[in-house]
């Protein structure tokens, strides 16, 4: 008796402190939805305590998009290089893990010496920075696709999933005649779908999160990605002319505006990432398993 | 000589073709490699050659060919500025301090939530807890500063409320790391208690009710079964970890830093940005990133020497 309600006594604190932590890490997020759909004017008038937008206003977001909006452009680029960005590292990621994965490869521990010795140690910023500079690649579109188009990380996570499918599958393949080309498409992708979801979430993250790169290698408003112009409006009280023409009406107040910048460039990712949840908990697995 | 040339190739020649024959076996798994290989060899080994600017006074207009070697001036240089030593202090105690409440978090995370037994529920906290991973340092720093400001920030009003004084947090020497610690722990937790999580799920469901016939009570055998079950994976993640100190998180210090708290917040990598790319003193800042590159290289190299000696002698 006295157990079991000591069991119940740990359950239920144990629900409560994580609901308590799970409302600490998501409120500030539906808070900034909040505000920036509830009109300025009620927003002050609770002090900014706006947990439910009580009346429904889109002015933050007309402002924000409105014809000739520098964020279009913005998007524009961020959606290039993640779509570009994506599809190159996954090609880069999957060829290298393939080809790594075959144990009886001539050379391989050479070759795997020449891939891991870089996550070991690295030029660092400048040097790469310079890399880059001589390269001619500044300041132009396809530079933040090329620069981050591998992870070794993401590699050696897809290898310990391709190490993982029985050789007897490919063998019996090869007999039938089949190329290794052939092999790698009609057998192992399929198999390997919760690894390839994985990693397409992680690059995907990555190149449409990305702000740093895009402050070291390019230069002018053009072609910067959507996080770059969020961080002008976030750190700017007042709003940067040249971010949005602000001519004809007065521009609505900055919080407002600042709240509907964060959900405009935030949410394709908060919307994206549960619909991969179940792979990705698969794909950690293989890469924790196998260390 | 030329007889005798003949003769040792005709005896290695066999065991060269059957080499190469090999080789040519897996020509096609050499062709799938070369998008990386070329890749890594331009990205990766490349800016190796850029080191050799810390080294020098670099030109930047007329590059490496106009640069005078300087040997370690730029180094000396460093080793006497406050400003570098500074930063130094302040990544070796950021990361130390985010080793403490970015580590242990996810691992109590897992745990606690592997005691919740409705699905949904668990279900939904999960997902609930990955969200902040999947948005940049941009958006949760700026949420984060949003909240936190002396003018808007819901937080101060919260503060006002229950009596207290408004004050800007972000720009307090003495608030500014425990922001640091605290937010970082809160935007990475979710997804660090992945792999505990995974774990978890692979352990031995007997041991469990064997522990139950014993009467172990939920709680003991969270601490008696569970954990020391995923102890090899803690202990490889720590590991990891120590390796990465020379990174104190420059995404999330260059979104929340400003000049009033540089003293306690500015670390190597936001030094580096600052000197090189903002200064343009590309020598100065690369002499940073090689003693940021050695340190880290020497780390890596170290845990890498311990974590073989855990799993091979098997400490547990």
């Amino acid at each position: 008796m006295k157990t079991s309600k000591r069991e119940a006594g740990f359950a239920v604190s144990n629900y409560i402190i994580l609901t308590i932590l799970t409302l600490v890490i998501v409120l500030p997020f539906w808070y900034v939805l909040s505000v920036s759909v509830t009109p300025y004017q009620i927003y002050s008038e609770k002090n900014g305590l706006v947990l439910f937008p009580t009346s429904f206003s889109l002015q933050y977001f007309d402002y924000l998009l409105k014809e000739g909006s520098m964020i279009y452009n913005a998007y524009g680029n961020t959606i290039r290089n993640t779509v570009g960005g994506v599809a190159l590292a996954l090609l880069l990621t999957v060829t290298a893990a393939y080809s790594l994965a075959e144990k009886k490869l001539p050379g391989r521990r050479v070759i795997m010496l020449y891939f891991v010795f870089t996550m070991l140690f690295k030029g660092g910023m400048i040097p790469t920075y310079i890399t880059i500079k001589q390269l001619g690649l500044l300041n132009t579109n396809y530079v933040l696709i090329l620069v981050m188009a591998y992870s070794a990380f993401n590699m050696i996570l897809m290898k310990s999933f391709f190490e993982g499918i029985p050789e007897s599958l490919k063998e019996s393949a090869s007999i039938d005649g089949a190329s290794e080309f052939r092999i790698l498409w009609r057998i192992v992708l399929p198999l390997s779908m919760p690894v390839i979801a994985t990693v397409s979430l992680l690059y995907l993250v990555i190149y449409w999160n990305d702000f740093f790169n895009a402050l070291l290698y390019t230069s002018d408003w053009s072609k910067a990605p959507v996080q770059l112009v969020l961080r002008t409006i976030i750190a700017s009280s007042s709003l940067p002319p040249e971010l949005l023409e602000t001519a004809g009406s007065a521009p609505p107040p900055t919080i407002g505006i600042q709240m509907a910048a964060i959900v405009i460039v935030a949410l394709p990712m908060m919307i994206i990432y549960p619909f991969v949840q179940r792979f990705f908990e698969q794909g950690m697995l293989i890469g924790s398993v196998k260390g | 000589m030329g007889m005798e040339t003949a003769r040792i190739a005709e005896r290695v020649e066999p065991q060269f073709r059957w080499k190469l024959r090999r080789i040519w076996k897996y020509k096609l798994l050499y062709i799938l490699l070369l998008p990386a290989f070329a890749w890594v060899f331009v990205f990766d080994y490349l800016p190796l050659k850029g080191i050799s600017i810390a080294f020098m006074d670099y030109n930047v207009i007329q590059g490496f060919s106009a640069s005078d070697w300087v040997g370690f001036k730029y180094f000396r240089m460093l080793f006497e500025s406050e400003m570098f030593r500074n930063a130094f202090m302040n990544t070796l105690l950021i990361s130390l301090y985010k080793m403490l409440s970015g580590f242990l978090s996810p691992i109590v995370l897992a745990l606690a939530l592997n005691e919740i037994r409705t699905v949904w529920f668990k279900k939904t906290l999960q997902t609930a807890v990955y969200l902040p991973r999947f948005v940049s340092w941009v958006v949760y720093g700026g949420i984060i500063s949003l909240l936190l400001s002396p003018e808007t920030g819901v937080i101060n009003s919260i503060i006002e409320f229950f009596g207290g004084k408004p004050a800007y947090l972000l720009a307090e020497p003495a608030y500014f790391r425990t922001i640091l610690v605290i937010t970082d722990a809160l935007k990475e937790m979710g997804w660090a208690a992945i792999i505990y999580i995974a774990a978890i799920a692979g352990l031995n469901p007997e041991v469990y009710e064997a522990a139950t016939m014993d009467g172990a009570t939920r709680f003991k055998k969270m601490l008696h079964v569970t954990l020391p079950g995923i102890t090899s994976t803690i202990i490889v993640i720590f590991i990891l970890r120590v390796g990465t100190v020379m990174s104190a998180g420059l995404d999330q210090v260059i979104n929340l830093y400003n000049p009033m708290v540089f003293e306690v917040g500015d670390i190597l990598d936001t030094y580096i940005y600052r000197i090189g790319i903002e200064q343009f003193n590309l020598s100065l800042a690369a002499a940073a990133d090689v003693i940021k590159g050695l340190i880290g290289f020497v780390l890596v190299l170290l845990t890498n020497h311990v974590a073989a000696k855990v799993n091979d002698s098997g400490i547990f």
